[in-house]
């Protein structure tokens, strides 16, 4: 049986943006290349997901089981060739100079294709992420350097972003927390830079990634929140080594590994983020991140829901089409309206990091003047990054950038994103456990990819901060200045 | 309600499991093999499950349902995959033990192991859910054979028997039920449909192309068997109910047991309300859950008014209770209950198999009313 039949969500040939998204068909008015570019995204994301992903959903599930290390770089070399990778980077930079809008328009069809995959070469993008939060510009130009250089020469260029600790998840993540973590890696300092000794524990590409971004503790004696750094070194670098991978329960496309911190050297050059900042480091990566889980666990559920929606059309009942039964199209009807009220907080949640948070630097004058001036050669040249790496320039565009994204707009997407994650990612594990309960046994065959989503939606109850801690941080966000401290 | 016969055979059940299946079964859960699991039947023979149903008469226990179903209990504490096999098999005992003399003289010995060289397990193939190559009956060349495909049985890989279900009138009324041997000409076992869940038991198509059947292979009467299909499935569905009350068990047991290990926000994480609060959902699921099964097991209801414990209600709240508990079970592990090495993703994935066997919980819902109007 080809499960996928029915023109209708990935598989259906127009863009459903606007359908999906009323709303912006006023704003379509007003900025029509800001709309249009969305929808061109969002087919792309379909196209990648018909052609390149579903092909592979199963195949590297069942590789990945066998052998926690398989890599289909085939796959990513694909992925790269299609700029699936690189679309946030400026058009003149070789990009596709996607706006977050355009982002979540791609990642929603990804998403839907496959979370494990597309957590693999999405989740990369958080170590991207770690960058331009801190905004120095001859980290930014160099990384998107290096990533547009890695994408014309099809080869991988990844990133980890590493905060959980064995002994710390939660602890991590959020800063009353860490006011008690017991660190289970530390930082020394030493002529030139730091010594990092320790363990990190469930870092996605932990294993394949050329560079590492991490937080760590520099002082045993004072509260971990008080002391901890942001530190990036490339995975080169000696002391540093991957401990094992884990067997997980499903997302199995992407590597989850623990990793080892030998005497790890990092020079004064390479400190993101002073110690005493990294919690605000991380916080503000959170607050991108924990809106684009909330999509991932959009994408989840709506791919539980299309493979459902093809099986139910397919087999027959006593007569009828599963499908044509009463019960199952209220249960369908119940899961679509949730999906719909959820897709509307999430694109929200996009289009206002367009207008607020990082994605608005590219957008402002200075920003916008200088793409639109430099020549192309000199954007990709390294006396752009010289020039980028003189102090007061990079502390003017630091402190720009500061400026533009302050801490109460952090604050405000960190439980923005809080609420869409836990939304996001419990709506998966409903709906992946309730399309089963509408096909019944023979859903559950592996074939039809449905128990796997299954598998996957249970990750997402658990990274980027537990959806209880997430709960507990929108309320402290929303409800905690209230009712003040006790 | 529990008197110390059962105890004793809880004793029994519960150190087989820890021994035979607990110790090993996170390495093959990895990589599962019909052999391994073709040894430990061979090794439950030893203390009598296979036969445990089965009148005393014909080589077996004379158990009660209800003994088995606390069997099974403590089985899938280890393994629910396990327990599914021995409910399978006992389901189809039960069909057996509704047939004619001469039949139960056939095969309840062989059912029962009590003899025999091989493992000889049996399974049941109850009524499919969708039409694609539905089961039939037709003639052919004056013989009456059997066609069709079951998508998804259980113990394909492991029974020599069959017991079979059939609804020739497509009303769900006249059901047929007839024993099929594995090596009868004509019936092929498919590959394996590929369930994460209940692995070491995997399910397949069975094929059954023109196979004959003569008289003595019908269980009951041709088209009158819908009371042997009620009360196999009503032993079912108190089975599935028990397993998936063990499996939740032990993913109660390790959240309870990590709780007080793991220390967040300076506590011991089960210091934290939201903690207490999602185990003691779960204890309460479980004690629910599992007096139900008992009593719908031991046919005993209270009696007032749409009160009735039955092991279809039990198996329904049983299966959505133990697929709510082992999500919360993970949940508490944080990122560790997702790893394999923590044994509760294996019951994650173990349960939801369990939560859609024999029915799943809408249709049987469905099923309960429509039998009232
Ligand atoms: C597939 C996968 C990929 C991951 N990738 C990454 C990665 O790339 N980089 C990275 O740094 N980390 C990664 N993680 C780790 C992830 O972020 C952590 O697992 C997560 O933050 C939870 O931490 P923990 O597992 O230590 O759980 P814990 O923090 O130990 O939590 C255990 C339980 O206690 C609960 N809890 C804790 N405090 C409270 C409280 N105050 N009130 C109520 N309940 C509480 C939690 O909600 C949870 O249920 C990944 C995890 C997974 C599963």
């Amino acid at each position: 049986m080809d499960l996928f039949t029915l023109k209708y969500g990935l598989f259906s040939d127009k863009p459903d943006l606007l359908h999906n998204l009323p709303s912006l068909q006023k704003m379509k008015d007003r900025f029509p290349r800001y709309i249009k570019r969305a929808e061109r995204a969002q087919m792309m994301g379909r196209t990648i997901a018909r052609e390149v992903l579903l092909p592979k959903v199963l195949e590297l599930d069942t590789k990945c089981q066998k052998d926690p290390s398989y890599v289909d770089w085939e796959l990513f070399k694909e992925l790269n060739r299609r700029k699936a990778l690189t679309g946030f980077v400026p058009e003149k930079m070789g990009g596709l100079g996607w706006s977050a809008l355009d982002c979540f328009a791609f990642i929603e069809e990804s998403f839907a294709a496959c979370v494990g995959i597309s957590a693999w070469y999405l989740f990369n993008l958080f170590g991207v992420a770690c960058a331009f939060v801190e905004f120095k510009p001859e980290i930014c130009i160099k990384i998107l350097q290096d990533m547009v250089k890695a994408q014309r020469e099809g080869k991988p260029l990844s990133f980890a972003w590493s905060i959980t600790e064995p002994s710390a998840g939660t602890d991590a993540e959020d800063p009353l927390a860490m006011a008690k973590m017991k660190p289970s890696a530390y930082a020394k300092k030493v002529s030139g830079g730091y010594l990092i000794n320790g363990r990190k524990q469930f870092i996605t590409n932990g294993d394949l990634a050329h560079f590492v971004v991490a937080t760590i503790c520099t002082d045993p004696t004072r509260p971990a929140v008080e002391s901890m750094g942001t530190f990036y070194f490339p995975t080169t670098t000696k002391g540093f080594s991957v401990e094992r991978l884990e067997h997980k329960c499903g997302h199995k496309a992407k590597h989850t590994a623990a990793l080892v911190f030998d005497d790890v050297f990092v020079p004064d050059a390479d400190v993101w983020e002073e110690p005493g900042r990294g919690m605000r480091h991380t916080r503000e990566i959170l607050s991108i991140t924990r809106g684009v889980v909330g999509m991932l666990g959009l994408g989840n559920a709506r791919g539980a829901l299309e493979r459902c929606i093809q099986f139910a059309s397919q087999k027959k009942v006593n007569g009828h089409r599963l499908i044509d039964e009463n019960w199952v199209q209220i249960a369908i009807a119940d899961m679509l309206k949730d999906i719909m009220i959820l897709r509307a907080k999430c694109y929200d949640f996009a289009i206002a990091l367009d207008k607020l948070h990082v994605f608005c630097i590219l957008e402002n004058i200075p920003a916008k003047a200088a793409l639109k001036v430099l020549p192309e050669s000199l954007l990709m040249s390294e006396s752009l990054q010289a020039l980028a790496k003189s102090p007061w320039l990079s502390k003017a565009v630091s402190r720009f950038k500061h400026s533009l994204v302050t801490d109460e707009t952090m604050e405000y997407f960190a439980s923005q994103g809080s609420a869409l994650k836990v939304a996001g990612t419990d709506l998966a594990m409903n709906v992946s456990s309730r399309v089963l309960d509408i096909t019944g046994i023979e859903g559950m065959a592996y074939r039809y990819g449905m128990e796997k989503i299954y598998r996957d939606a249970k990750a997402s109850q658990i990274y980027e901060g537990t959806n209880q801690a997430n709960r507990i941080d929108l309320f402290m966000q929303e409800i905690g200045e209230v009712i003040g401290s006790c | 309600m529990l008197t110390e016969d059962y105890k004793e055979i809880l004793d029994v059940s519960r150190k087989f499991a820890a021994k035979e299946i607990g110790q090993h079964i996170l390495d093959i859960d990895l990589e599962p093999s019909i052999e391994w699991t073709k040894a430990l039947w061979m090794k439950s023979r030893e203390v009598g499950f296979p036969g445990l149903v089965i009148p005393e008469s014909h080589g077996g226990f004379s158990q009660t349902g209800l003994c088995a179903a606390l069997v099974l209990d403590s089985l899938a504490s280890e393994c629910a995959g396990a327990a599914s096999i021995f409910a399978h098999h006992y389901a189809a005992c039960k069909c057996i033990m509704a047939g004619n003399t001469t039949q139960q003289k056939t095969y309840l010995p062989q059912f029962a192991n009590s003899n025999a060289e091989d493992a000889v397990i049996s399974t049941v193939v109850f009524l499919p859910s969708f039409e694609d190559n539905k089961l039939h009956f037709h003639e052919k060349k004056g013989r009456l054979v059997l066609s069709g495909k079951s998508e998804l049985t259980a113990n394909a890989f492991l029974a020599r028997y069959f017991c079979v279900f059939l609804d020739e009138g497509n009303q769900g009324k006249d059901i047929t039920c007839i024993v099929i041997d594995k090596n009868d000409p004509g019936v092929k076992i498919g590959d394996s449909a590929g369930f994460t869940g209940l692995k070491i038991n995997p399910f397949a198509p069975v094929i059954f192309d023109e196979v004959t059947i003569e008289r003595e292979r019908f269980i009951g009467e041709r088209g009158k068997g819908f009371e042997i299909m009620r009360s196999t499935e009503d032993l079912y569905h108190g089975l599935l109910a028990a397993s998936a009350m063990g499996a939740a068990r032990t993913a109660y047991r390790k959240a309870r047991a990590y709780a007080a290990e793991r220390y967040q926000y300076g506590t011991m994480i089960i210091n934290h309300q939201e903690i207490q609060r999602m185990l003691g959902a779960m204890l309460m699921k479980l004690g629910i859950g599992t007096s139900g099964y008992i009593q719908a097991m031991a046919g005993e209801s209270v009696e007032l008014p749409f009160a009735e414990a039955r092991s279809r209600f039990a198996k329904i709240f049983c299966t959505d209770s133990a697929v709510e508990i082992v999500i919360d079970a993970i949940q508490v592990h944080g990122g560790y209950g997702y790893m394999h090495d923590y044994g509760v993703e294996k019951i994650f994935r173990d349960v939801k198999v369990l939560h859609l066997l024999g029915g799943s919980s809408p249709r049987l819902h469905m099923q309960t009313i429509v039998e009232t109007m």
